[in-house]
């Protein structure tokens, strides 16, 4: 039904979400593990690409470029997951088992770029949008919980 | 019999052919393209009133006991298999099951006391 579309795209916001929640919490959780899944190097930050879900294709054209907006949107999606390509922190200790053995950075291990004060600040930020969200799918509920008011007596 | 042959019928209800016959073959040729066929927009129009009450009621309801059955497997499934499906999933299949039942509710109620009221000789 048409009156569920709010409800649809605030579950599409919460879903985003958690996927991002877990994600930072990945990125935590591996803040400090100097091998990854490839065997080549240090653990990379992953982050999240989101993008609009819209149900038209978007052309645009210099002649008309407002005639085929794409109107309302149907929510949020994550498109990928992707690493983040900074640099690594790199910490002095030729005595680990994973320090590099040859270059100009030898003896030096890499550490995966996670800031720990940033992955948190973003954990905030993912909870708080995660709350908004839920915050609409109860403003819609009271919308109808009013509609059938006005039917009942 | 020698002057017929049916090597080359394909269906099993076809006739026999005459030996030294040319087999036809029909050319696939379609006679409406798919892109004549697109919905008008009329057709689309959810307001149309086309077919009966009763016929819409059916809908309605087929269409709550649609969402009732999925809020029911969601709900088991976060019992048996929590890692499956996702919290805010459940509670909102609950949630749009339980309004669609009160909307059809509230709206049947409202039918009936019409239809009371213009039956009952009071």
């Amino acid at each position: 039904m048409g009156m569920f579309d709010g409800i649809n795209i605030a579950a599409t916001g919460l879903s985003a979400q958690r996927l991002r929640l877990d994600v930072i919490s990945n990125n935590i959780a591996n803040a400090t593990t100097t091998r990854n899944a490839q065997g080549d190097g240090a653990f990379r930050r992953d982050r999240v690409v989101m993008t609009p879900i819209n149900l038209r294709n978007v052309w645009r054209s210099p002649v008309y470029p407002r005639g085929l907006e794409t109107g309302m949107g149907r929510g949020v999606k994550v498109e990928r997951v992707e690493k983040d390509p900074s640099d690594l922190r790199l910490v002095y200790d030729p005595g680990h088992p994973d320090a590099i053995a040859i270059g100009p950075k030898k003896g030096y291990v890499e550490y995966p770029n996670v800031n720990i004060v940033e992955e948190i600040t973003d954990m905030i930020s993912a909870s708080r949008s995660y709350e908004a969200n839920a915050q609409v799918i109860t403003g819609t509920k009271q919308m109808f919980n009013k509609t059938l008011e006005i039917g009942r007596a | 019999m020698d002057i017929y042959s049916t090597k080359g019928v394909s269906f099993p209800n076809a006739y026999p052919k005459v030996i030294g016959a040319q087999a036809r073959v029909d050319l696939p040729m379609r006679t409406s393209d798919a892109r004549h066929m697109q919905p008008s927009a009329a057709q689309d129009n959810p307001e149309r009133v086309t077919e009966g009450f009763a016929a819409v009621l059916g809908q309605t309801l087929g269409r709550v006991e649609t969402l009732d059955t999925n809020s029911q497997r969601l709900s088991a499934q976060a019992v048996y298999a929590p890692d499956s499906v996702e919290a805010h999933e459940v509670v909102l299949a609950a949630e749009k099951a339980r309004f669609a039942l009160n909307l059809t509710k509230t709206v049947t109620d409202g039918l009936i006391r019409g239809y009371q009221s213009l039956t009952n000789p009071r």
